[in-house]
């Protein structure tokens, strides 16, 4: 996963399948998850390996040989995972639908310093013209 | 033909205003919604004028000049003889294309903002499944994130979302008025504006008043909250709570892809805390309906200039031709 793309939120076996794999802290084969999924979707054993599969290849699942089988881990903890997608929302700047409006935009540490100079001097004049 | 070449010259004399509209803006911030829907209205004038320019030009050689005579009325020759266009097939062939060209960007621009505005949605889902929960005291979905973020989500539901680390890093009036300023975007509806101008960027993102709308727009509107913000909670902690969340984003976030847009966007941080602190005199009343009636002539000039001379071929008696004789036993003959 490259630092450039752009997430995309998770579809809703993926979500299911990290959910379990972050709840889990540990790593499955793709025959765990299929029986711990087992309750409320009864799912293929094929499907789930495809969808684990995509996982690993857009970097959200690592994988490690385990006799025939892959075990995956999380690659992600759930804490980064949604601090990248709250940035993504937060980054992706104006050409969007216009659904999303921040409360700040984004800056450097430089433009930081002049945005509390600008501050300083704003505050300093109000407070004069107010005496006046 | 002349229909159509002015309503391309209207099209360029607003492109070239709108221009110098975005370098002298300053006394748009004096009106920001009323500024933001003034520009909005040239953009969406011009994709008009350029919609019907295409249009004017193709009507004489084609079925568009039967259907209008019908609308209107009007004597098809008549008709045709307002709109006639030398060079025949090809200038309408032309015409034609930049119609269609409008009409397939517009609609394409439109299914770009309803499908990232699907992806939002799920984004904030999944974000709200993962660390967020409601807070009913606050009327705000609170994200448990160590770094400070405040936005708002207009859809179906209106949701303003903040981090656990914003809570921590202001005071509590200062809290309130981000609560504020976010609301306000929510309650002036400023998300429709935005998608307006998130269209028309899309639609014709060569021209460059086109390409800057969306900014100016979201800049404008980001005015606009503050002011209505201010109205209910005091300036400087308003002023002092922008600079702490700012601060305190800076360095943390990533550097996203176009370092133009961050360096503009932190002029316009700057800005908003000047004008929040030492307000500029807002917009006279004479002024206001001015630009309201800007607005309005905006919107009609197109079509007006469009249908002129259908109109005025509308007020004139139908064109007579000497009838001939084939056309005499057909009128005659049984149906």
């Amino acid at each position: 996963m490259t630092e450039s793309r752009r997430l995309r939120p998770f579809g809703e076996l993926e979500a299911a399948i990290m959910e379990l794999l972050w709840d889990a802290d540990a790593s499955r084969l793709v025959r765990d998850v299929v029986f711990e999924l087992q309750p409320e979707r009864p799912l293929a054993y094929t499907t789930v390996m495809t969808v684990m599969d995509n996982l690993h290849r857009k970097g959200w699942l690592t994988r490690k040989r385990d006799g025939r089988a892959w075990r995956y881990s999380a690659a992600l903890t759930r804490e980064s995972y949604a601090a990248q997608l709250m940035n993504d929302a937060l980054e992706s700047s104006t050409d969007r639908a216009g659904a999303l409006a921040r409360f700040v935009e984004h800056i450097d540490a430089d433009d930081a310093k002049a945005l509390a100079h600008a501050l300083d001097v704003a505050l300093t004049q109000r407070r004069g013209r107010a005496k006046r | 033909m002349t229909v159509g070449a002015a309503l391309l010259v209207y099209a360029a004399i607003l492109l070239a205003l709108g221009r110098l509209a975005h370098r002298y803006d300053g006394w748009l911030a004096r009106a920001p919604r009323l500024g933001a829907t003034l520009l909005l209205a040239a953009a969406w004038s011009v994709l008009a004028a350029l919609f019907l320019a295409g249009l004017t030009v193709a009507l004489p050689g084609t079925a568009l000049s039967s259907g209008l005579s019908h609308l209107l009325g009007a004597c098809i020759l008549r008709l045709r003889a307002a709109y006639v266009t030398p060079g025949g097939a090809a200038v309408a062939g032309a015409g034609l294309t930049l119609s269609g060209a409008i009409a397939a960007r517009v609609g394409w621009a439109s299914l770009q903002v309803v499908r990232s505005r699907l992806t939002e949605r799920r984004r904030q889902r999944t974000l709200l499944i993962l660390c967020g929960r409601r807070a009913a005291e606050l009327e705000a979905v609170i994200l448990d994130q160590p770094q400070p973020a405040a936005y708002c989500l207009a859809g179906r539901t209106n949701t303003v979302i903040l981090t656990s680390g914003t809570i921590e890093l202001l005071t509590g009036p200062q809290l309130a008025a981000v609560l504020a300023h976010e609301r306000a975007h929510l309650g002036a509806r400023h998300h429709r504006l935005l998608a307006g101008a998130a269209l028309a960027g899309r639609a014709l993102p060569e021209l460059p008043f086109m390409r800057d709308l969306p900014r100016q727009v979201r800049r404008l509107l980001e005015l606009h909250a503050d002011d209505l913000a201010a109205c209910s909670h005091d300036p400087e902690t308003l002023a002092t709570a922008i600079v702490a969340v700012a601060t305190a984003r800076a360095g943390l976030a990533p550097v996203s892809a176009s370092s133009a847009t961050l360096a503009a966007a932190d002029g316009d941080t700057v800005t908003r805390i000047r004008r929040l602190l030492l307000p500029p005199a807002s917009l006279s009343p004479r002024r206001r309906r001015t630009v309201r009636a800007a607005v309005a002539v905006l919107g009609l000039m197109p079509l007006l200039v469009a249908l002129t001379p259908a109109a005025v071929a509308a007020t004139q008696p139908p064109v007579r031709r000497p009838i001939s004789a084939f056309q005499q036993v057909s009128a005659i003959a049984p149906r």
